[in-house]
């Protein structure tokens, strides 16, 4: 019980302690209060039945003596509304009825029936204060009527169920205000014990989690003071033991974080010691101690394989006394151990002498072994990487970026060098230089037609002659290509430039047999002097080349001297350049057609379509000017692309012409998807590719360049028709007749001009108008100036012919008027329309 | 405020009004009435009170009931012309009128008076002969049908020979045999009807008396003619009312007719019940 009691909460303990005091309390009140109500009431009754008893007695008095006893039924009839009342009745002395009223549900009734009633036995010794009885809850009174003797009795009973019936409707009453008090006690208490009981709940339970969560602090208010005060404590406690469970952590963090990196820190300088030592004995550079006395220490794995000295055999020598090269700059070793001795760094690449004797460069770099903070220096560290190699490879470079690889000759940057070099000595001895420009003769054909490697042999040949004929100071260099540089050094005069030149061209004239082939190419050298022409070397290499390009105009093989009209054509040269790059934009350019007749109508059936520049500040200039100038400059191309599409759209207009023809150079055929736009010209103007034919010359046939081919097939596969121009000019090898089966052959205008005195030109011709035909190949016969040479060409076959003597290049619109005339009447030739 | 003039004001009228209500009435005259005591005095005075009253509002006079406690104290004030007004039994009526010359006003025209015999139920008298020599209880000497009248027939018509026991009132006389301090006693129907069924239901009639004339409301002949009249005119009007026939009822008289003292009254003067007659002393 007690146990049972202890367990429960205070809240509980509180209500059921003040509940059943209340209720016992009220208990014994209502107890109480009924007991003492109860014998109130009953004493009350019995003295109100006394009074009623005697009021009746004195009333009825008379009415006995006159014996009246309608009168006495009426008193009693009245009196007998007293409350409770059961019966009254009044005897005569011997106890026959005088009148009797009885109680019932309508209210008083007189009775009648009966005539006597039985006395009590103790009722004559009481004849003056009378008789009181109770039987049961019921009164009975006995009350005397008397006068000096006793007249009779009034009998009055009394019921005093309805005492019994408002004390226990009392009891009722009290139970119910008891229980209904208990209950309005057992609410008002719960209420206000449910604030505070449940704030105390959440209190216990927050006291009992707060070690587990620190710092929270508890949001409950209301109930009482105490409680205020028990959370506000609660909550500070919890605070506090936040702080100082925060302070704790902290302190632990920062401990375990100490040990922590205490920890690492260890492992670290472990692993950074074990990594070092690693790294120092798998390091590809040697690595070796010193001590004070420059004697070796120790040493890497590497140091042994880079000096071939096993490690623990030099332990104790001294170091370079082992290694040093005598190769080395003498006072080199000085400075490196004057730099030592006070303590500085020295790096420098060094040669060494390995164990086997042979030599060999390394990058090399001591440094003093400082303790941290002041102390005695430890020795020394150095540091050994192998740069062998290196030098070599540089070495190379040095070759690469100044010599020509393939004659060994200097090149351009070291010619430009010693050129400079050559020109400050001449101007310290006052003497001259010269500078030769030298570009071979027809190398480029050597090169087009047999090949580079061919190219690159002739040139190795060309080198050795070159260098053969030189003295030794004399400097030979190659520029690019087959251009090469000369420069002379201290000449006194004329005659020794032009000695060396005639050497070299006699040299350069001589064939050169390469690959078992015989090659005959010359050369043409322009030569300026130093200072004579100029003191700018820049400026003497432009005026040799310039004199050079003079000596290829007159006729190759030759040497010529600088001069300054030549200077002044070069310049016109470069007018031309610049100018022409904006004749296309400035419709400078225009389309002229030369007729093609045939030989047995001389109608015209076709028209070569050549270009006219009309330079508005040069003047009128011919293909053969700026043809040239715009192979050199990459214009040719745009050029080119520009007859194809005006050629194109003038013939559309011309449905009476069979043919045109257009020159395309070797430029346009390396353009990859060449032959597409050639078909791509002809659609844009609904030609059938039948009509269009493309002249090339002979070496773009003997190229064997992929490109190159894979345009002519393309060109064949689409149904345009190759012409083969200055066919006789070249190699004039047949066979690619074969391999590439074209349209007509063009014979070189040379021929033509030479068959009328030159009988093996004309055989010349006969062969190839032969061969022609046999191969289905029609002939054109180009610059037939004169009705002889008709004659000739037409007599021999020819297919057609093209020539001053039918019309020179005409404009179009003359062109046009031209082709009307011939369509009305054909053949004939026309002086006057003469070119 | 006002209220003490006003009180004033009503001071001053009190004084003035006494003398102005004795000048219009010089003579206010009060009658005497009075009733046979067949009922308690308290019965009398319970049934007659709102009667007179409406009586006094409709006339104007005032009548004051004197209620009589017994025949003898009625008889002698009734006989020494003590009443203005008197409601008595037909021989007292015919007494009177001879004796001091009461005019009969007013009499029930429906109801006739029947004097019986009764006994209790559990008795063994069955008929007037079986009570010779026995007691038997009367109201008074000289109450009509129940006494003056049943004396002379059980005398002289049945025979027989029995002691009388005045029992003052007819509900007296019945509990006189009730309490079997007699063994017979004479009434009347309408006296027996108004007992408590207790009471009826024990008693038993074993005689019936031919029925004669009923009680009347008769005046003193020094009441002045014209109030008799208005009297009279007065209680026979009430009958046209509810509320008059109920007041009526109460006292016996719910039909109400003038009554004619030489037509009503003096028949009863043959049946020769003087000798029976008991006068106060």
């Amino acid at each position: 019980m007690t146990r049972f009691w202890r367990r429960l909460s205070l809240h509980r303990q509180l209500v059921v302690a003040s509940t059943l005091l209340l209720l016992l309390t009220l208990m014994a009140t209502t107890a109480w209060n009924l007991q003492s109500q109860r014998r109130q009431l009953i004493d009350e009754a019995t003295d109100k039945a006394h009074s009623l008893a005697q009021s009746t007695a004195l009333a009825a008095r008379s009415l006995l003596v006159r014996e009246s006893y309608d009168d006495l039924e009426s008193l009693l009839l009245q009196l007998a509304l007293y409350p409770d009342l059961m019966e009254l009745a009044v005897l005569d002395a011997d106890g026959r009825i005088l009148a009797d009223v009885l109680q019932s549900p309508e209210g008083p009734q007189p009775v009648y029936e009966r005539l006597t009633r039985t006395l009590p036995s103790s009722l004559s010794e009481r004849s003056v204060s009378g008789l009181t009885r109770h039987q049961g809850d019921v009164l009975i009174l006995w009350q005397p009527v008397r006068t000096s003797t006793l007249l009779g009795w009034v009998l009055l009973k009394i019921d005093l169920g309805p005492v019994e019936k408002r004390i226990a409707q009392a009891l009722r009453d009290n139970l119910m205000v008891a229980a209904a008090a208990t209950l309005i006690d057992l609410m008002v208490l719960l209420m206000v014990l449910w604030w505070p009981g449940r704030s105390f709940r959440a209190a216990i339970d927050f006291a009992q989690r707060m070690t587990a969560h620190p710092g929270q602090t508890l949001d409950v208010r209301g109930g009482s003071r105490e409680v205020a005060e028990l959370v506000d404590a609660l909550n500070q406690a919890s605070i506090d033991l936040a702080q100082q469970h925060s302070r704790l952590e902290d302190m632990n963090r920062r401990l375990e974080q100490r040990v922590e990196e205490r920890t690492r820190d260890l492992q670290r300088s472990q692993l950074s010691l074990k990594r070092l030592h690693l790294a120092v004995s798998q390091s590809q550079m040697a690595l070796v101690l010193l001590d004070e006395q420059l004697n070796i220490e120790e040493a890497n794995p590497a140091f042994e394989s880079m000096t071939g000295h096993a490690i623990e055999s030099v332990i104790g020598q001294e170091l370079f006394r082992l290694i040093w090269s005598s190769k080395n700059t003498p006072k080199l070793l000085d400075e490196l151990i004057d730099h030592l001795k006070q303590g500085r760094y020295w790096q420098g690449e060094v040669t060494l002498r390995r164990a086997n004797g042979f030599r060999f460069w390394v990058k090399l770099a001591v440094t003093t072994i400082q303790p941290e903070g002041e102390g005695e220096h430890l020795g020394f560290l150095l540091t050994m990487e192998d740069i062998s190699e290196r030098k070599e490879y540089e070495k190379q470079l040095i070759q690469q970026a100044n010599f020509d690889a393939l004659t060994g000759l200097p090149n351009r940057v070291l010619g430009f060098d010693r050129l400079q070099q050559a020109m400050r000595m001449g101007q310290r001895q006052n003497r001259k230089t010269a500078v030769m420009y030298l570009d071979l003769d027809r190398f480029k054909q050597v090169n087009d037609t047999l090949g580079h490697r061919v190219g690159d042999l002739l040139l190795i040949e060309v080198a050795n002659r070159l260098k053969q004929c030189m003295r030794p100071y004399d400097v030979v260099a190659r520029l690019s290509g087959d251009e090469f540089l000369i420069v002379l050094s201290g000449v006194e005069d004329p005659v020794t430039v032009e000695h060396v030149a005639e050497k070299i061209l006699h040299v350069l004239s001589q064939p050169f047999t390469v690959e078992k082939r015989d090659l005959h190419v010359g050369a043409s050298i322009g030569v300026s002097v130093i200072p004579d022409d100029g003191e700018d070397p820049e400026e003497i290499l432009r005026y040799a080349d310039t004199a050079m390009y003079q000596a290829k105009q007159a006729g190759r093989n030759c040497f010529k001297y600088y001069t300054q009209s030549m200077n002044e054509e070069a310049q016109r040269r470069l007018q031309l350049d610049s100018a022409l790059h904006l004749a296309l934009e400035q419709d400078e350019i225009e389309l002229y057609l030369q007729p093609i007749v045939s030989c047995g109508q001389g109608k015209i059936v076709g028209a070569e379509a050549l270009m006219r520049w009309q330079s508005e500040a040069l003047g009128s200039i011919s293909p053969e000017q700026f043809i040239p100038i715009a192979e050199e400059n990459g214009l040719i191309d745009e050029l080119g692309a520009w007859i194809l599409d005006r050629a194109c759209r003038e013939l559309a207009g011309m449905p009476e012409l069979e043919f045109v023809t257009v020159n395309v150079t070797s430029s346009q055929f390396r353009i990859i998807d060449f032959a597409d736009r050639v078909h791509a010209v002809l659609d844009r103007y609904r030609l059938p590719a039948s009509r269009l034919h493309l002249e090339i010359t002979e070496r773009v046939l003997m190229t064997d360049q992929r490109v190159v081919l894979d345009n002519i097939q393309g060109l064949q596969e689409k149904g345009i028709g190759l012409v083969i121009d200055d066919f006789g000019t070249g190699y004039s090898s047949l066979s690619y007749l074969s391999r590439f089966p074209c349209h007509a052959l063009k014979i070189d205008r040379s021929f033509i001009a030479r068959m009328v005195e030159d009988a093996s030109a004309e055989a010349l011709v006969d062969a190839i108008i032969h061969m022609s035909h046999a191969l289905g190949v029609r002939i054109i016969a180009e610059g037939v100036e004169t009705q002889r040479q008709w004659d000739m060409v037409c007599s021999k076959g020819t297919d057609l012919v093209q020539g001053f003597l039918i019309a020179g290049a005409l404009e179009v619109d003359a062109f046009r008027r031209r082709l009307q005339q011939h369509s009305t009447a054909s053949g004939g030739t026309d002086d006057e329309e003469r070119d | 405020m006002f209220r003490l003039p006003f009180f004033l004001f009503f001071l001053l009228l009190i004084p003035m009004r006494a003398p102005l209500a004795a000048e219009t009435d010089p003579q206010p005259r009060e009658y005497l009435w009075s009733v046979v005591p067949q009922f308690s005095p308290t019965a009398v005075h319970r049934d007659w009170t709102p009667l007179l009253e409406e009586l006094s509002r409709r006339t104007g006079y005032r009548f004051r009931l004197l209620p009589a406690s017994g025949f003898d104290e009625f008889e002698r004030a009734l006989f020494n012309g003590g009443y203005d007004f008197v409601y008595a039994n037909p021989y007292q009526t015919l007494l009177a009128h001879r004796k001091q010359g009461y005019i009969p006003l007013v009499r029930d025209e429906q109801r006739r008076l029947t004097g019986i015999l009764v006994v209790r139920k559990d008795s063994p008298y069955q008929s007037p002969r079986d009570l010779d020599g026995k007691t038997i209880a009367f109201a008074s000497p000289n109450a009509f049908a129940v006494s003056l009248y049943m004396r002379a027939m059980l005398r002289e018509q049945e025979g027989i020979d029995f002691t009388p026991l005045w029992a003052g009132t007819h509900s007296n006389a019945y509990r006189a045999v009730l309490l079997g301090r007699a063994d017979a006693s004479g009434g009347i129907y309408r006296t027996l009807e108004k007992e408590p069924p207790s009471a009826r239901h024990l008693l038993r009639i074993v005689y019936n008396l031919p029925s004669t004339i009923t009680h009347a409301v008769s005046a003193h002949p020094r009441v002045p003619e014209s109030v008799r009249q208005e009297v009279q005119l007065t209680l026979l009007d009430l009958a046209q009312s509810e509320q008059g026939r109920r007041l009526l009822s109460a006292v016996f008289l719910p039909q109400p007719i003038a009554a004619d003292f030489e037509r009503d009254y003096r028949p009863l003067a043959s049946l020769n019940l003087d000798d029976y007659v008991v006068l106060p002393r």
